[in-house]
């Protein structure tokens, strides 16, 4: 590929990037406010604070994956957890576990007023322009495992209510998001490092949510890309872990966007498994939960998600490939959405450089190509 | 004129015609009557409506006997490993285009450095930038050494397995064709009907120790002391 033209598609999916995400003042708003609802939890009068209540971010959110959704009125979703750490799946059910926690919020005017019950979870919808909400999500301790001898700081797996709220289901967003960050750990520390370099801080100051990494922004950009290809098809929508899983499993700690995206798209299908005839990508710290077990009774999710990937690589190569700067932006609009890569471009590049050029280099259609030989 | 004359003014008259669409190429005389065209080489091209783009620095080497034999060419700018996996000859550098009777048959097909550039080499490019973004390559490959020559001969006689092949390779090699023997093939069919035209137009693109040494080849490949041939199956 043309050097020029890698160079100007780098520096426009970073600054896509950077539009795609959520800010640090966003970010930074939204701890606070997740530390406030915690502290309202646990305050002398709370019913609940006995069983030791904690709200900890989890998913995007906390992986740095976050994603602007298409149109300006919509907000991000910022996930947490809230853990009665002191109660377990034997003292309460799911739906009495949920009303626990609803109570509490409810007792609160403030939350009372912005408070929207969801499936499993609780909505919190902040209306002082921080342009997000926060689902609040229930949790216990998941007894049935034996917890893990992880660092104290992190959390260990949970138990959580079911969609129906009849059952419980078991996660581990801490273990998910240690292994997310080990597989990305080389460029994350040497990311820290340039900023504290040009902050003149200590890389221990710089904390990990202000940089991010090229499998990171490559993330997002694919799950922006999804929610173009599939905002008409809302029920085939590949999951957002399921990309994230594969995407860091495809991850070689490339240093640019570019060629982290490229070795992403060509490597991530390889890790989908098969186990007994059945599709299976493991969630990587529970080899027995199956990121892709809908892919048995419903056999056109997995064709969707196949068909979006050759999509996300035919579009993807062919923008870095264009010859102009100006047609490289043109091609990633159609992709990811025309007002963010406009708004992009136009930070990333002068009009002079938006100028497409015409192209002199002929355009051949192969038709009868012979197969390359090794001697 | 000399015979030199003519073949040099048919080097600059092609040279001419290939600049006018791939402008980042140059011509000289690398050594006295070697001639080589290098620079960069921009394509844009499309297989089954999938669009792929680069620029590649190569280096285009024209044989002695130019344009009765096509030119080889490499990759001086390191973007393509020289393995054969990426179909680079790991000693000279050039590119496989595809097996060698292939090359040759296409390029007297318009033995001219424009077409062996836009009917071969962009090909040749656009497959393995392809393969950088899908992992695969568009239109497959043929294996490494004597199966993927088997292959090859394999396709283009429309046959299968090897005995069928080696029959049509002796008739080849020996370049007798009697239109009413019966096909080498085995398809007990005239030769005239059957594999005939295809073994005459090829004698054309191949001296008989092309077809000796690929004959060789793949009698290496599927005899029993190769135990691995099995194994090798895709
Ligand atoms: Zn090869
Ligand atoms: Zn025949």
């Amino acid at each position: 590929m043309s050097t020029q033209v890698l160079a100007a598609s780098n520096q426009l999916l970073e600054v896509l990037g950077e539009q795609l995400d959520i800010t640090d003042s966003q970010h930074e708003a939204a701890k606070s406010h997740y530390k406030a609802v915690g502290a309202w939890l646990n305050q002398e009068d709370s019913e609940i604070a006995k069983y030791n209540p904690i709200i900890f971010p989890q998913g995007s959110f906390r992986l740095g994956t976050v994603v602007r959704p298409i149109g300006d009125v919509d907000e991000y979703d910022v996930d947490l957890v809230c853990e009665l750490q002191a109660l377990n799946q034997r003292a309460v059910t799911p739906l009495q576990l949920k009303e626990l926690v609803g109570k509490r919020l409810r007792e609160n005017k403030k939350y009372d007023a912005m408070l929207e019950p969801l499936n499993r979870c609780w909505r919190l919808n902040y209306a002082d322009g921080a342009r997000f909400h926060m689902d609040i999500l229930p949790a216990v301790p998941d007894l049935t495992v034996a917890p893990t001898p992880a660092p104290s700081k992190s959390f260990g797996p949970i138990s959580i209510p079911d969609r129906s709220l009849n059952d419980w289901y078991y996660s581990n967003p801490t273990a998910f998001a240690e292994w997310f960050k080990e597989r990305m750990k080389v460029q994350l520390f040497a990311a820290r490092e340039k900023l504290a370099k040009s902050l003149r801080e200590h890389v221990e100051d710089i904390p990990e949510y202000r940089v991010r990494t090229p499998l990171q922004r490559a993330v997002q950009l694919l799950k922006r890309h999804r929610d173009v290809v599939f905002q008409n098809l809302p029920d085939e929508r590949p999951s957002s872990i399921l990309i994230t899983t594969l995407a860091a499993r495809s991850y070689g700690n490339q240093v640019s966007i570019v060629e982290a995206l490229q070795t992403i798209v060509r490597d991530m299908a390889l890790h989908i498994e098969t186990q007994g005839g059945v599709y299976w990508v493991p969630n990587p710290v529970n080899s027995k939960e199956n990121f892709v077990d809908r892919w048995q009774s419903k056999p056109k999710l997995r064709e969707a998600f196949l068909s979006w990937l050759d999509r996300a690589r035919g579009e993807f190569s062919s923008a870095v490939l264009q010859e102009s700067t100006g047609s490289m932006v043109k091609s990633f609009a159609a992709s990811l959405g025309e007002g963010s890569v406009k708004v992009a471009a136009a930070k990333a590049f002068s009009a002079d450089e938006l100028q497409a050029r015409p192209s002199s280099t002929p355009r051949i259609v192969i038709t009868e190509p012979s197969k390359p030989h090794a001697a | 004129m000399t015979e030199n004359d003519v073949c040099l003014d048919i080097i600059h008259a092609q040279f001419n015609e290939l600049v006018e669409h791939y402008q980042g190429l140059s011509l000289h005389e690398d050594q006295p009557g070697r001639w080589i065209v290098r620079g960069d080489l921009t394509f844009r091209a499309e297989y089954n409506g999938v669009e792929m783009a680069g620029t590649f620095s190569v280096l285009i080497t024209l044989p002695d006997d130019y344009p009765a034999s096509p030119p080889k060419i490499c990759e001086t700018g390191e973007q393509i490993p020289r393995e054969a996996d990426f179909h680079v000859y790991p000693t000279t550098g050039n590119f496989c285009l595809g097996a060698q009777i292939e090359v040759r048959r296409k390029f007297a097909q318009n033995p001219d450095l424009l077409h062996f550039v836009k009917d071969q080499v962009v090909h040749f490019l656009y497959a393995l930038v392809y393969r950088s973004w899908f992992g695969k390559m568009p239109w497959g490959e043929l294996s490494h050494s004597g199966k993927g020559i088997l292959e090859y001969y394999n396709e283009l006689f429309h046959v299968s397995g090897h005995k069928p092949t080696l029959h049509l390779l002796l008739a080849l090699h020996d370049r007798v064709f009697h239109r009413t023997w019966m096909c080498p093939c085995g398809s007990g069919r005239k030769l005239r009907k059957c594999h005939g035209p295809q073994l005459k137009e090829l004698v054309a693109h191949c001296t008989p120790e092309d077809v000796l040494s690929d004959m060789k080849t793949i009698l290496d490949y599927v005899s029993p002391k190769n135990t691995n041939a099995d194994a090798r199956q895709p």
